[in-house]
């Protein structure tokens, strides 16, 4: 672990948060449906799938450099689960994740389009999004929380 | 002469198309990790492919989500395949993930 592990650790949690309140953005404005919000709706999916994949390289690039360490020390410690089963439901669940924020700006794009029957789907999308946001950030602070148990034992 | 109205860039039929194409990969997600978990060889085929199976099981599910939304682009489309793709998504992406951790809170338990 050094400073510049850390600090790419964080951007990853930094833009996985942030692409979940755009989602939140996308849903709310998709529930007024004003002609205002049709721009900021198409503008916004861009923004979650494009955060979402910053959250895929900066998360991926650490897991592949740095986790290996974290891994075993988690393993070896009083919360073996949080790597056995919050990591690795995480790191798999998020390829869904990223899907869902990849196909989130394609029908954004229709719906401004004026084609309101995707509108239950863009809500849907956006929730589903918010939804395993939420999960991630969550098992992400149990792996951070079993490496730091694992350290104190 | 009367102007058409124009072309939309992104045609109803992609966004069924690709919405189903997430809907796949989510499954196929599951799917292999299932397979890799239970099976050394796919894992070890999978690690082979980008130098780690993460990675290489990120590749094909990425591979199948695009394959597929170009796949069923292709037939012609009716409005009525997004009317009843947001159930059909909502369904797949909560069942493959509840089988993701159901399937490694099984090995964590064995």
């Amino acid at each position: 672990m050094n400073a510049v592990s850390e600090t790419i650790l964080l951007a990853h949690a930094t833009f996985g948060v942030l692409a979940l309140l755009a989602s939140v953005w996308v849903f709310v404005d998709t529930l007024n449906g004003s002609e205002q919000a049709m721009v900021r709706i198409r503008r916004a999916s861009a923004l979650v799938a494009a955060l979402l994949w910053l959250t895929a390289l900066f998360g991926g690039y650490w897991y592949l450099s740095w986790y290996g360490t974290d891994k075993a020390l988690i393993k070896a410690g009083p919360w073996p689960f949080a790597h056995t089963v919050a990591m690795e439901t995480k790191e798999h669940v998020f390829f869904t994740l990223l899907l869902l924020g990849s196909y989130l700006p394609i029908v954004a794009r229709d719906f401004s389009r004026r084609a309101r029957h995707t509108r239950g789907l863009l809500l849907t999308v956006s929730a589903l999004i918010v939804l395993l946001g939420l999960a991630m950030e969550g098992a992400g602070a149990i792996t951070a929380l079993g490496a730091k148990l694992s350290l104190q034992a | 002469m009367s102007k058409t109205s124009p072309k939309p860039r992104v045609p109803l039929d992609v966004v069924g198309a690709f919405g189903y194409a997430v809907a796949i990969a989510a499954m196929f997600n599951a799917v292999l990790v299932i397979a890799k978990e239970s099976n050394p060889v796919v894992m070890k085929g999978l690690a082979a492919l980008t130098g780690h199976h993460w990675t290489g099981h990120g590749l094909l599910v990425l591979l199948t989500f695009v394959c597929f939304g170009w796949l069923l682009a292709w037939p012609l489309p009716t409005g009525a395949r997004t009317q009843s793709l947001a159930l059909f998504l909502a369904s797949a992406v909560v069942a493959s993930s509840a089988i993701i951790l159901i399937t490694f809170l099984v090995r964590a338990a064995l």
